[in-house]
Order: structure tokens, then sequence, then C-alpha cells
């Protein structure tokens, strides 16, 4: 503890543009000494700064000054040298405020000075230069040749083999077979590029920049790795469906995943067993309209059939979504191709089975043993309520999208949040379009949302410029932790730990306390404003700072 | 504790990503404000606790107000919803003395909607005046 | 932990009437952590009872503190300073806690802030289940983990009873049976056999039926 110390203030006046005297006399009626200046702006400026400051032994220092970023900063350092802690260091432009508030501003700022608690400085930590990337759908394989390109070590791992998901399920990225297996090899042949597939990811601890993370592989060995920053990539999968419309899912009510799957296998449209339908529908149900990709799926997977069989080929859609981009060309080339787009009310459509299933003998045979119902009003035309029949030998149901297992693991691994509908994308705009609650981890294609190639090529190239925003040249930059546990007052309730949004607090055993990890903090102060303890200070507005505020407005009426 | 010098005056908690801008644009273009607003510039709506809220009032503000970000919008994902669940709270426990419960209020702003900041601060400080004004008859 | 639930305020009013200098006393440990009586609940235990206060007549000081813990007396000396200055305390701690100011301050009334509720744990943040009743005797050991005196409605050691449904308790539909509980953990450690003793009646004496209890160990009384 230094003896006698005091508090100052650098007043700028703009050359004179400023008047001074009220500020003045309000600060110095708190003991905060005033300094004036006309020009604090210029060369001189800083030199005025630091003569006065030097040896003056003070505590805090308020300037104001209308400075930039660079010169507020340079401001702070110049009071740093003189052992005044950069939080006691407040820099505040008088110019442009209307003259009265200036008072009532500047001693806010004072007030808000006071009481704070010490704190460390920013540095700048060296970080290693690798990236994971968990899972490989195909946005997460775009990731992993961008991120490699960008001259960072890659790691993929998966739990499957590299891009199955991607190959098996096509429909989620909407990526061409072809697209994904050019991409595959491409990770394969980078030197830059270790995969480690199939392999289980058994823990990720540690913050950003730090990540360190462990690997069970198929062998029974393990491994273990650290990495600065982790891209996720572990795609959706459709929901299984027992049945549809009643009718259980089978050799004739099929998903379209099925379809996409055989198609990819190039098994060419073995899922119509040999026959040779004349009627196929493909109905896309409210549930798997929440994204345009089922409905793409569909799309393309009719215009295939319409095409390749020349069968009659209706396309049944709800009207829930029809503004996504893309639509409305899907629907002239649908109807340019000679598919018949039905919209339907979901309620008023059902399906029936012949009672008696059917063998087929003849490869081309007609049987039609199903049939699709539209209940309404006057569909016959005659005013009255009726109903009108379609009868197909297919009915191919779009699928309802979901999280990848993988994902959902890996969710609960990380201690991600996830959005309404489970995938990790969150409506929130701020996690736009990569981000998650965590810092340096980042979400990519289909397990964000279900997303076409297109904007999974877009998410991966977002996915680059936030790990080199945040990895640079091997060099973080980090801050002292906004919120500061004082260690003795924490009960270690873990009212913190779990309302963190941001997953930046754990438990630190030898303290028998709280603490919180300054790389990943984002300074929000939710914790400090849980804490049943109170025994969470955030920099720049702790408790003190409230009731000084109160202090000053109540003085200031 | 000194009271009474408040009595008049509301104290808004501003998220400093959102209503703070919103409120003081409001000002800036010269939107009808009710003169007694008091702003206190918060991180985030989720960092402001009962017991700041309760301060506010005791200190003699005839109203707080906890101005957040939107739905969805918070940047720090929680603090909205945090923010509002817990003055939800405290209205009841306001309620169980016998104060005003409306004496508190949660809203939300984007930092560009001075014109809706500004309205809810009128229509805030209008309903509390004349709650004082019904008080004022009763008695 | 003792999990507890704060009194409603017009209780606590009722209880310090008259007083015109109230201490509120938080405690830093189990309340704490159910978010009960922690130095946050206190500061607004406390900014309640002013407000309430503005507007009558009478004048009212109230005084906070928040120690370690308030079921002994070295924490509980703490507030010797304090205490003098004041006409009634409001403790926010479990009846434990209460009672050692109480004992500690045989002047001044001590009264509970908190309604203490049970041995519990958080079943997730902001949601607290009983777990146990400290009934002198853990039968744990035969139940799977499960206890029957607690989280059974009706305490039974031979269950279940045929109010058990679905696996919920025909008491509270929302509450878990406990002996569906039980069996289905012994069914999964593969100990279902120790289902088929009958336990029989507690012996109840060691619980607070046998009178306010004790516990000793004589190598560490000083
Ligand atoms: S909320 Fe407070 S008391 Fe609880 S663990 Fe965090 S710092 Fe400790
Ligand atoms: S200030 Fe926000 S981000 Fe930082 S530790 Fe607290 S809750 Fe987490
Ligand atoms: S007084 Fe009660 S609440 Fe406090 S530590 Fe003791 S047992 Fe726990
Ligand atoms: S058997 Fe008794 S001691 Fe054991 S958990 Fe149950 S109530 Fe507690």
């Amino acid at each position: 503890m230094k003896a006698q110390q005091q508090r100052a203030a650098i007043l700028c006046s703009c050359c004179g543009q400023v008047d001074l005297t009220e500020v003045e006399e309000a600060l110095q009626s708190r003991d905060i000494f005033c300094w004036r200046h006309d020009g604090l702006c210029t060369e001189d400026g800083t030199e005025f700064i630091a003569g006065r400051m030097a040896g003056a032994n003070l505590e805090g220092v308020l300037i104001c000054a209308c400075a930039d970023e660079d010169k507020a900063r340079l401001w702070r350092r110049t009071a740093a040298a003189e052992d005044v802690q950069p939080i006691m260091t407040s820099v505040i432009g008088l110019r442009d405020l209307p003259p009265d508030v200036r008072r009532r501003e500047v001693l806010m700022a004072a007030a808000y000075q006071k009481n704070m608690l010490p704190v460390s400085v920013r540095e700048a930590v060296s970080v290693p230069q690798k990236v994971l990337v968990l899972g490989s759908s195909a946005a997460g394989l775009r990731a992993v040749i961008d991120l490699a390109e960008a001259g960072y070590d890659v790691t993929v791992a998966d739990e499957e083999e590299l891009a199955r998901r991607a190959l098996s399920h096509l429909p989620p990225d909407l990526s061409g077979h072809n697209d994904v297996c050019a991409l595959r090899d491409r990770v394969a042949e980078s030197d830059r590029v270790c995969v480690r597939a199939p392999v289980q990811v058994t823990g990720i601890e540690g913050q950003v920049g730090g990540f360190a993370a462990t690997f069970a592989h198929a062998d029974g060995h393990s491994s273990a790795d650290r990495f600065g920053a982790i891209v996720l990539a572990p795609g959706c999968e459709p929901v299984q469906r027992g049945e549809f419309l009643g009718v259980d899912v089978g050799a004739e009510v099929v998903p379209v995943s099925q379809f996409d799957d055989a198609m990819a296998r190039e098994e060419g449209l073995s899922v119509l067993a040999g026959v040779r339908p004349h009627q196929v529908a493909f109905v896309v149900p409210s549930d798997a309209t929440d994204t345009e990709v089922p409905f793409m799926s569909a799309v393309r997977a009719a215009r295939r059939t319409r095409r390749v069989l020349n069968a009659d080929v209706y396309l049944l859609c709800n009207d829930a979504k029809v503004t996504a981009s893309g639509m409305e060309r899907a629907y002239r080339d649908l109807r340019d191709d000679g598919v018949t787009v039905i919209r339907f009310d979901e309620e008023t459509l059902s399906l029936e089975e012949a009672d008696v299933p059917h063998t087929y003998t003849d490869p081309g045979e007609m049987a039609h043993p199903l049939t699709l119902r539209f209940a309404g009003e006057d569909l016959d035309g005659a005013g009255g309520a009726g109903s009108w029949e379609l009868p197909c030998d297919r009915v191919f149901v779009a699928d309802q999208l979901r999280l990848s297992r993988m994902g959902e693991r890996l969710a609960d691994l990380l201690e991600l949040r996830r959005g309404a509908d489970g995938f990790l994308g969150d409506d929130n705009i701020f996690q736009l379009p990569v981000d998650t609650n965590r810092r340096g981890i980042f979400v990519v294609g289909s397990a964000g949302r279900p997303k076409t190639a297109e904007a999974g090529r877009v998410d991966a190239a977002n996915a680059v410029l936030s790990v080199q925003d945040l990895l640079g040249g091997g060099v973080m930059t980090v801050d002292h932790a906004a919120a500061i546990v004082q260690g003795e007052k924490c009960a270690l309730c873990l009212t913190c730990i779990r309302s963190c949004p941001h997953t930046a607090i754990s438990v630190d055993e030898d303290e028998g306390a709280a603490v919180v990890h300054r790389e990943a903090c984002q300074g929000c102060g939710i914790c400090a404003g849980e804490c049943p303890a109170d025994a969470i200070q955030l920099e720049g507005y702790s408790d003190d700072s409230f009731a000084a505020a109160l202090d000053v407005l109540r003085g200031v009426q | 504790m000194t009271t009474g010098e408040l009595r008049t005056s509301v104290i808004a908690f501003c998220c400093e990503n959102s209503a703070l801008q919103a409120v003081e644009d409001a000002r800036h273009f010269g939107m009808t404000m009710p003169e007694c607003v008091q702003t206190i510039r918060v991180p985030c709506a989720g960092k402001v606790e009962e017991d700041h809220i309760l301060k506010a009032l005791e200190s003699g503000a005839a109203g707080v107000v906890l101005f957040a970000c939107h739905t969805e919008n918070c940047q720090y994902l929680q603090g909205n919803v945090r923010a509002e669940k817990r003055l939800t709270r405290l209205r009841g426990l306001l309620d169980e003395i016998g104060y005003p419960a409306d004496a508190v209020l949660y809203a939300s702003a984007a930092p560009a909607e001075a014109a809706r900041a500004a309205r809810i601060l009128r229509t805030f400080a209008d309903d509390l005046a004349s709650v004082d004004r019904e008080e004022a008859i009763e008695q | 932990m003792i999990v507890a639930e704060r009194k409603a305020i017009s209780d606590i009013l009722q209880m310090i009437e008259g007083a015109g200098r109230v201490l509120v006393v938080g405690c830093g440990t189990c309340v704490t952590v159910c978010l009960a009586g922690g130095e946050k609940e206190v500061a607004v235990c406390a900014s309640l009872l002013r407000l309430q206060n503005q507007g009558e007549d009478r004048d009212l000081t109230v005084a906070e503190a928040t120690i370690e813990r308030q079921c002994e007396w070295e924490f509980a000396r703490e507030l010797d300073e304090l205490v003098p200055d004041c006409d009634a305390i409001v403790s926010l701690a479990c009846g434990a806690g209460v009672q050692t100011l109480a004992a500690q301050f045989e002047d001044t009334p001590v009264f509970p802030g908190l309604n203490t509720q049970f041995i519990g744990i958080p079943e997730e943040q902001g949601v607290w289940t009983e777990h146990c009743l400290a009934c002198g005797e853990c039968v744990l050991d035969k139940t799977g983990g499960i206890c029957p005196i607690a989280r059974c409605a009706k305490t039974i050691l031979n269950g279940p009873c045929g109010g058990s449904q679905d696996g919920k308790c025909e008491i509270n539909p929302e509450t878990d049976c406990a002996w569906q509980l039980i069996f289905d953990r012994l069914k999964r450690l593969g100990r279902l056999h120790m289902l088929e003793e009958i336990e029989p009646p507690k012996n109840w004496s060691h619980s607070s039926d046998g009178g306010p209890r004790k516990v000793k160990r004589e190598d560490m009384i000083l």
C-alpha cells in the first residue's frame, strides 16, 4: 500500500470549446485533484499527462478528452507506467456531450473508478496453430481443406470413416456424391491434415487457445493433442420414421433419404424393388419443412424419377415454406420436367394401403397398392364436401432432419447450447453465421441447421476467418477476465458455473472456489448477477460502482 | 439513507449493447422523453441484481426500468432471459410487501429503436405519475 | 445439504414488529448454496424491509451481515459488535443457525427468516428434492442407494405399496415411486434377491422419536 494516494483528473478544454468550471468544481468537491490543458490530443498533450502523473503517486486518474481508441490506450499505458491500474484510468470525451450532461458523466466516470478491483493487464499468449475439425460433413471437409490452405495444422476426427455420413445421407448438404469424394481425397492427401477416423472423442478440456482433446481409437489405444480452436461439422441425419399417415414405412412407403442413399451407392432406382411404377408420389409433410433442405431433396428425387422412369410423378407439399431461396426455381424445374405439384393441407390428407399386400410378378405390372386421399370442400366441383384420390405405387416421404448423434454427443461434451430445434446453430444473431456459445468453437454445415452445399461452403469460409481472427499468427491477445471471483466469499454453489452462457467458469480445486477463465469470459456479468454469495465482481461494474452511481444521480438531482 | 431526492425520477438500467444507445439517441434527436429518466450503463441486463434495483427504489426512485435486448438478440445469449426472470420474481417480492410492483419494469429495445425506447419510458413515467395521483386522491 | 426457503416477507414483518433496528444475518454455507440465505438474499431481504417501511411513521434501520456458518459459535461471535445495536435479528439460516444465534445472543430476539425444508440435492439449477430424513440408522445398503424413508411418501420399508403406478407415486404423480427406483437399481446391480428379505420394523428411537439426539466423538473432545 502506498501512502496518501490521491485521485486526479486531467481535463482538456479543447482550445476553450469546453467550459470546465462546473466539472472542475464537482470533481474538487469529491477530493479529485484537477489539471487543465487546452489540447490533450496534441503531442504535447501526452507529454503533459506523463509529466503530471510522474511521481504523483496517484491511485486513479480520469482523463477528459476526446481521444480515439489508440490515444486512449496510449494514455492508459502512460498511466500504467506510473503504477496507476488500467481500470483506474478512465478516458472520456467531453466536447461532444451537451453541456448539461458533462458534469454528470464526469462524476459517473469518477464513481465507476472507485473501489475497482486490481486486475492484470492484457497480454499476448502463444497458442497452437492447430485446429480440430470434429465430424466430416461436406462442409466440414471443406473447412479442413480451407484451414490447411490457410496454414493451420488440421486434425479431422470422426466417429465413423471419413465422410461416411456425408456420402450416405447426401440430402443434408445436398452435395453431389462426386464432390464429397473429391473433398475426401484431397483431405487424405494433404500433408497438413491428420485424419483420426473412426475414433471416439473422449474428452475436451480447457478453453480457446488450449483445448486438450483425448481420443479413443478403434484398436483400443488412446491419444491426446492440443488445439487452438475447434470446428464442429458432424452434420445432421434423418429422423427414422416408423409410419406415415398410419401406414408402416417399408417397401411401399419410403423415406426420401433411402432413395438418396441408393442413388449415392449407385444402385440406381433399386428402392423401387424391381417394379416399374407408373404413379409415384413424393410428399413433403410439415415436420420436414423447417428448412428447405428436405424439400429440395424431394424435388431432386422427384425430377430424377420422372426423367429415368418416365412415370407419373406428383410432388405434394405443404404451404408452410415457399420463400427460401431457390424455391421458385425448383417449382419451375419441376413443371418443366413434367412433375405435377400439388399443394395440400396436412389435415385433409390420408393414406390407404390395399388390404392384401401385393406381390409383383411382372416387373411392368401396375398395381397401385396405395391410395392418397385428399378430403375437402368442393373437391368434386359441386360445392359439397368431397374427396379426391391419387392411387400410387410408391409414396416417398421427405425426411425430418435432426442433429446427428455425434453432434449430440459433442454438444454434451462441450457444453454447447442448442437451438430450439436441437441443432447447434442458434437463432441469436450474435452467433451467426458460425459461432457457438463458446469462444473458439465454431459450427459449420448442417449441424448448425440443415443447409445446402453452397451455404456449407460459405460456413467453411467463415469458420476459417473466425479461426484466423482468433489465433492470428500464433499469438492470441487475452485480457484479464472481466469477472473476478473473490475466492474467500465463494461457497462453490456452482450457480455461476451453470449459468455462464459461455462456459467460462470452472471449479478451482486448489483454491476451493470458482475460477473464471479469462480467455473465454466475455464480460457479460451474468455470473455476478446470479452469485448468491455476491462473490463475483465485474470490472467496471462492481457493486460499489452501482452504489456510487446512485449516489451521483441523487446528488446531481 | 437520504430519500426523497429522487422521488420523481426513473432509473433505467440500460444494456450498453442495445437500449443505452436507443435512449441516448432518443435524447440526441430531441424525442419527447420524460425529464426524470436517469440512465445507468450496464454490460448486460443479466448483470443487474435484485438488490441493485431495490437500492434504486430505496434511494427514492419512483420507478426502475431494466432495459435489455430483444429476445434472441442478447449478445450474451441468456442475459435478457435471466433479467426478465429475475424481474418477475422481484415484482412478486414487491407485491408481498405491498409496494406497487408496477414500479419496476422489464423492457427491451434494439439499439436503433430510439423512438420505441422513448415511448416505453414515456408510458412508464406517465403510469407512475397516474398511480401517484390516485394515491394522492385516496389520501 | 440443508435446503431452505425464504418465509413470506409479511411473516418476517410481523415478527419484527416494534423493532426499530433489525439485523438480517445470512449464512455462507448450505443456504447460500440453495439460494435462500446468502449475502445476496440478505441484501434483498433487508432492502424489502426498508422499502416496506418507507412511508410508515416509525424509524427502521436494517443492517446486514453474512457469516461463514451460522451453526458455529466462532462464526456467530463475529456478530458480537453488531448485535448490541439492534432490537431484533432475522436469521436467514436453517433452524440450527437460528438457534445458534439465539443461544449466542440471549438478550436479543432471533427470528427465522427461512423455513428449513430438508436434506436434499439440487435436482437441477433452481429445483431441490428431499433425499434424507436423518433417521439415524441408514438403510441405503439394502435399498440400492435410494432412501425409502425420505423418498417414499409412506416411508414403507418393504415396498412398493399398491399405489405405485407407472413408476410414479400415488400421493403425487410428479414424484417417482421410490420403490420402483429401488427395484430398478437393484435389478441393474444384479441384487434383486435382496428384496426377498423382509425388513423388520425400524427402530425409530435412533431418529427424532428417541428425543433430541447427540453425537459424540470422545477422542475429539478437548
Ligand atoms: S456463484 Fe458465487 S458462490 Fe457460487 S460458485 Fe460461483 S462464485 Fe462461488
Ligand atoms: S462475465 Fe459472463 S462470460 Fe464472463 S464468466 Fe461471467 S457469465 Fe461467464
Ligand atoms: S447454519 Fe444451517 S445452513 Fe448454515 S451452515 Fe449450518 S447447517 Fe448449513
Ligand atoms: S435411511 Fe435414514 S439416514 Fe439413510 S438416507 Fe434415508 S433417512 Fe437418511
